[in-house]
């Protein structure tokens, strides 16, 4: 899928030094894994791969170049590319040093429910096409396949970038796969149990919010020791208020990537908590995060003019 | 210590008077659930009972002229774990050592004493599986717990105590058989790492290479909480009149975990946190008590949301380590 034209291009980044250092994925030590990898040589681009197992958002890779002068390229999905936005526009990075390889989003391909479907799978047995696949000479569409998180996706194709490898995507999303709006038809009180029963089993590992580009405090609430939020056990209220925290604290700012999700060891289903606030956004301010540098965050913006008493 | 064989029957009537005090790793709930009653319950590892992750040391109040202190309490009835024997390691070769040497700690000891270990033989390793390079194996044992290999229809034991009255003489046969079974599931695995790794790995504490091996690495707690021979831990004063001390685990990853009341903090980055994570198991440890503070059980490999593996930066010192040598 595009390997070729993806190294053709980093090579000639490195090599022309428009940028100094390209993020990309590469193949891991297990299959069905694309796994992030730092590109800082022409002759290293070969190593970069592109397929349907990039769950990380690599614009959290750009975060502990923020003090330097550093050039980068990074290969963006309409998440990450969605992710660099919200950074540019919280004035993290001067625009100039980053360079956007945006790549139209094949989705994110879920190993569990290969497995559950598919039984014991191989990656010698898979012949990737355009959303669809071979599995032993059969074929399957990709969707049925994909992430959760990757269902719903509103932006496969990056709304912010220097160049596009790839041609541009139709959106995944139909509304008959939401695992959001399932939730929203729950009575509160399945919700509850529902969430009750998925905190419990967070062991608080802070996965999710070091794989969030948009978690970058240099300290995070539930590590502050004053004023003192939580302690260290995973209880399920500690659980609760960190998970709420964090959700809040992503209000309008959230791209909806959910890379949290996916990095959970436990597979929470974690996302959903900022996801819904980004539907309440959504709903309320006619916004989304990282679609454009220009347009304003609304939970970010003070003005006067400000329809809400209680903020004047 | 005795060997034998214990019919489906006999297992069952020796677990009857210890269903509710049975405790089975998740890992080998997977492979060994049906040996165990419904009652059983399913710990990720050994730390989740003998190191909980949040534990009350002692509870304190002001009472108007002085403090009060009263310790916290602990589980002394007898309970019984199995687990896969990179498990079973984990607490008899590295958290055994840690807490029960001096200083000894009193909680872990007093939960130490009253657990049973029995060991179930590990008959598929798993792909990201490599307990044979840090010194264990898929039939690693111990005197001190009963060893056990699942048939179809009756169970092998070695050990001591009450199972082995249960157990009949299995004879030259059932010996020939586990040990062509032994030789099966260890055929092909890695061979352990040289003896000279963990005193040279040391000399590489500077080496730019960390640099590449650590980049990827997030930095979050999964693999340390997950693993079952990672045991750092906090300590905090929950309360101010009245309270109580918090044990509650802690993780080198973190950035706060070696920061100084100054402000300085000596591990800054991820690179000297993903150092720390491999010196201390494979350097420091062996050094101070001679194995390996891993395991190899695989379990961070598995669950690293970035893929991040420590068998190859393990892998990768090995090499430097060798070119040098050579
Ligand atoms: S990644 Fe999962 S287990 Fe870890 S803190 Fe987040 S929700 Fe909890
Ligand atoms: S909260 Fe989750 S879904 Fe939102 S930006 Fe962060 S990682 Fe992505
Ligand atoms: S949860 Fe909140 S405080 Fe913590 S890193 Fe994320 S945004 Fe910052
Ligand atoms: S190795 Fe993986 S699990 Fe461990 S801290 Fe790094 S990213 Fe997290
Ligand atoms: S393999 Fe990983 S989880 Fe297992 S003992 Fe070693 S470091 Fe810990």
């Amino acid at each position: 899928m595009f390997e070729k034209e993806i190294r053709r291009k980093a090579k000639e980044l490195l090599e022309a030094k428009t940028v100094d250092l390209v993020i990309g994925y590469t193949s891991g030590s297990l299959p069905f894994q694309a796994r992030p990898i730092l590109v800082s040589s022409p002759e290293d681009v070969g190593k970069l791969v592109w397929n349907h197992f990039a769950r990380s958002n690599l614009a959290r890779y750009l975060l502990p170049y923020r003090d330097s002068s550093k050039k980068i390229a990074l290969l963006a999905k309409g998440c990450d590319a969605r992710a660099v936005a919200v950074l540019l526009q919280e004035e993290q990075f001067p625009r100039e040093r980053i360079h956007i390889i945006g790549l139209p989003c094949p989705g994110v391909i879920s190993r569990r429910k290969l497995e559950e479907k598919l039984g014991e799978i191989k990656e010698e047995d898979f012949s990737w096409e355009e959303n669809s696949f071979l599995f032993q000479g059969e074929k399957w569409e990709v969707r049925p396949f994909l992430e959760d998180t990757c269902a719903r996706c509103r932006y496969p194709n990056p709304p912010l970038y220097d160049e596009l490898i790839g041609e541009e995507k139709e959106p995944w999303r139909d509304g008959s796969v939401d695992y959001l709006k399932e939730l929203d038809n729950q009575s509160r009180e399945e919700r509850w149990q529902f969430f009750a029963a998925e905190l419990s089993r967070c062991i608080r590992c802070y996965a999710c919010r070091n794989a969030c580009p948009l978690c970058y405090c240099k300290e995070c609430f539930a590590e502050s020791d004053s004023p003192r939020w939580v302690n260290g056990v995973p209880t399920l209220s500690d659980n609760l208020f960190f998970h709420l925290g964090r959700s809040m604290h992503l209000a309008g700012r959230c791209v909806e990537c959910g890379a949290c999700e996916r990095a959970c060891p436990e597979e929470i289903k974690i996302g959903l908590l900022p996801l819904k606030v980004e539907e309440i956004v959504r709903e309320n301010f006619s916004f989304e995060a990282g679609l454009s540098l220009e347009e304003e965050a609304p939970l970010l913006t003070y003005k006067e003019s400000d329809p809400g008493e209680f903020i004047k | 210590m005795s060997k034998g064989l214990v019919t489906k029957e006999k297992w069952w009537k020796w677990l009857e008077d210890k269903k509710d005090r049975l405790f089975l790793s998740e890992r080998a709930q997977k492979r060994y659930g049906s040996w165990f009653p419904p009652e059983v319950k399913v710990v990720k590892n050994g730390k989740e009972i003998l190191l909980p992750s949040g534990e009350e040391m002692y509870r304190y109040f002001w009472a108007g002229e002085e403090w009060k202190v009263e310790e916290g309490e602990v589980n002394t009835a007898p309970l019984f774990f199995f687990s896969l024997p990179c498990e079973a390691r984990a607490i008899i070769e590295i958290t055994d050592k840690v807490f029960l040497h001096e200083p000894i700690d009193k909680n872990y000891r007093q939960r130490r004493k009253s657990l049973s270990l029995g060991i179930l033989a590990c008959l598929q390793p798993e792909p990201t599986c490599f307990c044979s390079l840090v010194g264990g194996g898929p039939f690693w044992k111990n005197e001190e717990a009963l060893f056990l290999v699942p048939r179809k229809e009756d169970i092998y034991v070695e050990g001591e105590g009450e199972l082995l009255s249960y157990s009949e003489e299995g004879g030259e046969k059932v010996k020939q058989e586990i040990q062509t079974l032994q030789k099966e599931v260890e055929s092909g695995l890695p061979s352990p790492l040289p003896s000279y790794f963990s005193q040279e790995l040391y000399q590489h504490f500077e080496d730019e290479e960390w640099d590449d091996i650590s980049w990827h690495c997030m930095n979050c707690g999964a693999c340390t909480f997950l693993c079952p021979t990672c045991y750092c831990f906090d300590l905090s004063i929950e309360g101010r009149l009245k309270g109580f001390q918090l044990r509650s685990w802690d993780s080198c990853m973190f950035p706060k975990f070696t920061l100084h009341a100054s402000f300085h903090n000596p591990r800054p980055t991820g690179k000297e946190r993903v150092r720390q994570r491999v010196m201390h198991k494979f350097s420091y440890f062996p050094e101070r008590e001679g194995n390996f503070a891993c395991v190899g059980c695989g379990v961070c490999v598995e669950k690293c949301p970035v893929n991040w593996d420590i068998r190859e930066a393990i892998e990768r010192m090995v090499e430097k380590i060798d070119r040098l040598r050579a």
